[in-house]
C-alpha cells in the first residue's frame, strides 16, 4: 500500500435553495477535466423519496503528478429534499430544482503509487527519509498544488450556487412582493 | 515458492463503481438497451444468471448477472461484468403522452459496474517457464505505457464510463451525462 497523506481534511459547504443538480455535476465535471483529472466514480445514488430526490454522488478523481507521486480529491456530494419549482428570473417564469446540499472535499497526495519501495521495511523507511527530508522541497510543493486545487474547486462551487441568487421560487416569494 | 508461471499484468480492473435508484423504470427498456450498447460496441452479452428470489414484504428480489467480452486484438480483450440487483418491486401501469399504458417496475435497483483488460487470453506464452518470464518482461519494459495509457484508457473512458453514463440517461437519473463522453472521438 502507497503511503497516503490527507492534504486537505473535509472541507465541507451547504447550500439551501435553488439550483440545478445536473449542472452542479457537470461544472464539477468540467472542472476536473479541464485540469487533467481522470474521473473515478464511486457511487451514484438517487432516491425519490416523498419530500423530493434524495441524491449522493461520489467521486474521487485522480491526476499523475509525476510517476511516484498522484494527487486524488474526494468529492461527497448529498443532495436532500431536490425537488422541480418554479421560480422567477430577470422577470420570466423558469423551472430549476431546489433542495439543500451538503458537500465534503478532501485531498490527499499519493507517494510511491507503483510501491516500489514497499517490499521491506528498511526500503520504507528511507523512503519516509526521501519524503520528508532529502525531498522536502518537492513535497511541500506537491502538497500545496493539491491544496490550491481543493480550495480553487471549493470557490468554484461557491460561485456556481452564487449564480442561483437571483433565482426567486415562485413559493417563496412573499404575495406583495413584485416579481423580479 | 515462486510461481512456476508468474504473470505480470494479467488484468487490468476499472474501478468498480455503484449506482442506486429508487423510483420507476422500465426494466426491459433497461435490458435491451444494455444489450443493444454492447452489440454496436462489438461485444458478445450474454446473461449468466438470473435469480427470483423469494419474495419479501414489500415484494420480489430479482439478481441479473451479466457479462459482455470482446476480443480486441488476438492478445487483449475487454470484459464487463454487471450486476443488477432489483427488490421491493412491484409492476405498475404508466400511461405515456401519448395516452397509450405501459408497465413500468417501481422499486429499487442496485447496479455494480466491474470491467477489466484481459492480457494473453489464449494463454499462449504460458507453455513453459521461460515464455512466461518472457511474457513478464514484454509487459513490464516493451508495451507498459500501451497497457496503461492506451488499452486501459480505451476500455475507461470509451466503453466503461460511457455505458456508465448512458444507463445514468436511461433512467433519467439527475447526474447523467460526463465531460468524457465525447473527449476521444464522437461516436
Amino acid at each position: 500500500m502507497a503511503e497516503l497523506r490527507v492534504v486537505v481534511d473535509h472541507l465541507r459547504l451547504n447550500y439551501n435553495g435553488p439550483f440545478d443538480a445536473n449542472a452542479l455535476f457537470k461544472y464539477i465535471n468540467a472542472f476536473l477535466f479541464e485540469r487533467g483529472f481522470d474521473l473515478k466514480v464511486d457511487k451514484e445514488f438517487e432516491q425519490n423519496t416523498k419530500t423530493g430526490k434524495q441524491i449522493e454522488w461520489l467521486i474521487m478523481p485522480w491526476k499523475r503528478i509525476s510517476d511516484y507521486t498522484r494527487h486524488h480529491i474526494k468529492i461527497r456530494i448529498l443532495v436532500y429534499d431536490y425537488n422541480k419549482v418554479d421560480a422567477v428570473v430577470d422577470k420570466k417564469k423558469v423551472k430549476v430544482g431546489n433542495g439543500k446540499v451538503v458537500m465534503y472535499l478532501d485531498g490527499y497526495i499519493e507517494y510511491d503509487q507503483e510501491d516500489r519501495w514497499e517490499s521491506i521495511p528498511f526500503f520504507q523507511f528511507l523512503r519516509t527519509i526521501y519524503n520528508n527530508f532529502v525531498y522536502k522541497v518537492y513535497t511541500e510543493r506537491f502538497e500545496q498544488r493539491l491544496s490550491y486545487d481543493v480550495h480553487h474547486l471549493y470557490d468554484t462551487i461557491e460561485r456556481f450556487f452564487n449564480m442561483y441568487k437571483h433565482y426567486k421560487v415562485v413559493s417563496n416569494i412573499p404575495p406583495f412582493a413584485s416579481a423580479g | 515458492m515462486a510461481d512456476p508461471l508468474p504473470f505480470k499484468h494479467k488484468e487490468l480492473f476499472m474501478n468498480t463503481s455503484y449506482f442506486q435508484y429508487k423510483g420507476v423504470w422500465d426494466m426491459q427498456d433497461l435490458y435491451e438497451f444494455v444489450a443493444s450498447f454492447f452489440h454496436r460496441d462489438k461485444f458478445k452479452f450474454y446473461e449468466t444468471k438470473y435469480i427470483v428470489k423469494r419474495p419479501g414484504p414489500f415484494g420480489p428480489e430479482t439478481y441479473y448477472v451479466w457479462e459482455a467480452t470482446r476480443n480486441v486484438e488476438e492478445y487483449y480483450r475487454f470484459i464487463i461484468n454487471l450486476f443488477l440487483h432489483t427488490f421491493d418491486t412491484q409492476d405498475v401501469e404508466v400511461v405515456m403522452r401519448d395516452g397509450s399504458k405501459r408497465t413500468f417496475t417501481k422499486g429499487r435497483l442496485w447496479i455494480q459496474f466491474r470491467g477489466r483488460v484481459e492480457l494473453d487470453y489464449e494463454k499462449r506464452w504460458e507453455e513453459n517457464a521461460f515464455y512466461a518470464n518472457l511474457r513478464n518482461f514484454y509487459h513490464s519494459y516493451v508495451i507498459k505505457k500501451k497497457i496503461e495509457g492506451i488499452w486501459w484508457d480505451h476500455m475507461y473512458y470509451k466503453v466503461f464510463l460511457r455505458l456508465q453514463s448512458l444507463v445514468k440517461e436511461r433512467l433519467k437519473m439527475e447526474s447523467e451525462g460526463f465531460e468524457h463522453r465525447y473527449f476521444a472521438g464522437v461516436r
